[in-house]
């Protein structure tokens, strides 16, 4: 049978297509979720000074690319533009396009401007990884260089997590710049082979890996390399950390080095102050891109098996762009917090009100109106149910069910109307509508 | 932590116990799949070894051992703090004895587990090739005809030798590695580092070849 509509009737199904892997629709509570979670982070943020910003999903692949990591390049979408022909991009990476804003903005000359976000951005991912479209819920600060800024942007990132509800969440810091001066020290007169080799020993946190694989010969070189073993060896909590750099601080590695050790001090000083006990120092954490190059950090929480939350200093980023300043920030992974709270109740329809639609007439339909009305105003949600179950008594027990938000049920008659409540008891109202708040008593708890 | 049900599985059960993980009834024949030590302080989850990266990176298994082979085949954003020196196996491209060269007016044809690290071999060596993907027996690809050659793994080279093949290139060392998920290592840091501090001493000074004893003149570090 079909409708008037054409579709096929109820009861006989037919698929007709696929959704394609790693996108897909979200329901109601997570839907009610991502909405109420994206709404109480914008708002943090904007406590804090930040105006939001809704980016275009495409740009031109040309004016993007200059600040885009060639690995998330390879994983971009790519079309045509029909008009002009020129290559579009669906965006990647959120910072990378903001960066770009941001360097073309007249604003922020000579003043740190402060944008957020929460938008989605569309990776090729390999088979293993099961997101392609990524929603990032974020900040970045522009045109402030120091420490403050960066403290700014970590209390941020942990006042948001704490919000979020996240469980015992930790924040794991690390500092690009004193990973890439002690790597190319460490890799001095080696071979590309052997230089890659240390790298990836490094991020892998296989200190003996690096101790196998390097060539130490002077002094300088070896004390480096026995303070990045005890520098990898484990996660830091800060007064360790602040000790280990009070020791690097003593190296003569190279002039990044000592800025990279005095900054991250400087962080992990102000960090302290916060008396915040869930900041470990892992200074082997691999950057998320390859534009970092300061402070750099990832949430971690409990029951999540990857990063909740990312960011970092990227200076060298806006450059790129044509225009030269400071730049810090972070994104939560909002799709992957969701994940987080797939077994929460369901959260908003706390009660409903499921009003039956029997009469026919349009002085019915009127009354009806006039109830639903004010029922939504009180906060009340009302849902209107083309049922088959018309005919009374009415069987609430059996629509109920069907409908988990729906506490009471209302039916209209010519000159009754009538209230079954959340027990199944039913109550007549004859030729009078029932008090709005007689019948919000009647949704009981469910 | 993750344990390979393959060729692994003797050796890292064996540092395992040396580390004082006893384990009552694992075996790797047990239909058994979680095996917790007598004093409780480890779960092993008996898996195959291409699954223990997806495991560990997905947070099913905090730790795991496997290859590095399949780690760098397979790409996983995973920490991988500790060479375990067992396992001891190269991957290599091998060919027919009498057929050494290459093929003429077509590409390169070879037979393989590992398409990705075989094909980026033979990219940084300017070589356009075809591969096929197969899941044993690689050997009988050239044999049959489908193939020109083939990239696997060799311990002893004795399979190769018994097919008339030899190694022709070598394209990295593997041995067996601990992995570890990214989020397990910051949140339960200080149990993973006296896990790790436990069997670091049992693991053999020089990296051993599955079914050769661990102690024998190899020593520990």
């Amino acid at each position: 049978m079909k409708s008037r509509s054409g579709t096929q009737a109820s009861g006989s199904k037919v698929v007709r297509g696929h959704t394609p892997k790693g996108v897909g629709p979200v329901f109601s509570r997570i839907a009610s979720y991502r909405r109420e979670m994206t709404g109480q982070i914008l708002g943090l943020f904007s406590l804090w000074g930040y105006s939001e910003i809704t980016l275009p999903s495409f740009e031109y692949l040309d004016s993007l690319s200059p600040g885009l990591d060639p690995t998330l390049l390879n994983k971009a979408y790519t079309l045509q533009d029909r008009g002009s022909g020129h290559v579009l991009i669906l965006r990647p990476d959120a910072t990378a396009q903001i960066a770009r804003l941001a360097a073309q903005s007249n604003e922020t000359d000579g003043n740190s401007s402060r944008y957020s976000y929460s938008t989605s951005v569309f990776r090729h991912e390999d088979h293993h990884i099961l997101e392609r479209e990524i929603l990032q819920t974020g900040i970045e600060l522009f045109g402030d260089p120091s420490s403050q800024a960066d403290w700014e942007i970590l209390s941020i990132c942990l006042e948001g997590s704490h919000l979020l509800g996240l469980k015992n969440p930790t924040l794991v810091l690390a500092h690009e710049g004193i990973q890439r001066s002690a790597l190319k020290h460490l890799c001095k007169g080696l071979t590309g082979e052997a230089e890659h080799a240390i790298q990836r020993a490094f991020f892998a946190h296989d200190f003996r890996g690096i101790r196998e694989r390097s060539n130490a010969r002077t002094t300088a070189h070896k004390n480096l390399l026995k303070l990045i073993e005890r520098m990898l060896e484990k996660n830091h909590t800060l007064t360790e950390s602040l000790k280990l750099l009070s020791d690097a601080e003593k190296l003569e590695v190279s002039g990044d080095w000592t800025i990279g050790v005095e900054n991250l001090a400087e962080l992990l000083r102000l960090m302290k102050d916060q008396k915040e006990k869930s900041i470990q120092v892992d200074f082997a954490l691999r950057p998320s891109g390859p534009y970092y190059s300061g402070m750099i950090f990832h949430i971690y929480s409990s029951g999540a098996y990857q990063e909740l939350a990312s960011g970092g200093r990227y200076d060298t980023l806006p450059a790129l762009f044509g225009k030269s300043m400071p730049a810090t920030g972070f994104a939560f992974h909002v799709n992957r917090i969701e994940s987080l709270f797939q077994e929460l109740p369901e959260r908003g329809h706390r009660k409903g009100l499921g009003v039956l639609f029997s009469g026919k007439g349009k002085e019915t339909r009127e009354k009806m109106t006039i109830l639903a009305q004010e029922l939504r105003r009180k906060g009340i949600p009302v849902v209107y149910i083309n049922s088959k179950e018309e005919r009374s008594p009415f069987n609430i027990s059996r629509v109920l069910p069907q409908y988990p938000a729906i506490g009471a049920v209302l039916q209209f008659e010519e000159n009754t109307v009538r209230l079954v409540d959340s027990e199944g008891s039913i109550h007549d109202f004859e030729g009078e509508l029932p008090d709005p708040d007689r019948v919000i008593k009647s949704l009981g708890e469910r | 932590m993750a344990l390979p049900k393959g060729k692994l599985f003797d050796d890292a059960t064996e540092i395992l116990r040396l580390g004082g993980y006893v384990f009552p009834g694992l075996s790797c024949e047990s239909r058994r799949l979680t095996f917790d030590s007598m004093d409780s302080s480890l779960r092993v989850l008996m898996i195959r070894g291409a699954d223990i990266l997806p495991y560990v990176e997905h947070g099913g298994s905090d730790m795991g051992i496997v290859g590095l082979d399949l780690i760098l085949e397979q790409g996983r954003n995973v920490l991988e703090p500790l060479d375990l020196n067992i396992g001891l196996c190269r991957l290599v491209v091998a060919g027919p004895k009498e057929r050494p060269g290459l093929p003429t007016g077509r590409p390169l044809r070879i037979a393989t587990k590992y398409p990705k690290l075989t094909e980026q071999f033979f990219l940084s060596r300017g070589l356009s090739v075809e591969i096929l993907k197969l899941y044993g027996s690689l050997e009988l690809a050239p044999k049959m005809g489908m193939a020109d050659k083939i990239v696997d793994l060799v311990a002893t080279g004795r399979t190769l030798r018994e097919n008339q093949m030899e190694v022709q290139d070598e394209i990295l060392v593997s041995t067996g590695r601990m992995v570890v998920n990214r989020s397990s290592w910051p949140l339960k840091n200080r149990a993973i580092r006296t896990f790790l501090d436990r069997i670091l001493p049992c693991i053999p000074k020089a990296p051993v070849i599955s079914g050769e004893s661990m102690s024998r003149g190899t020593g520990r570090r």
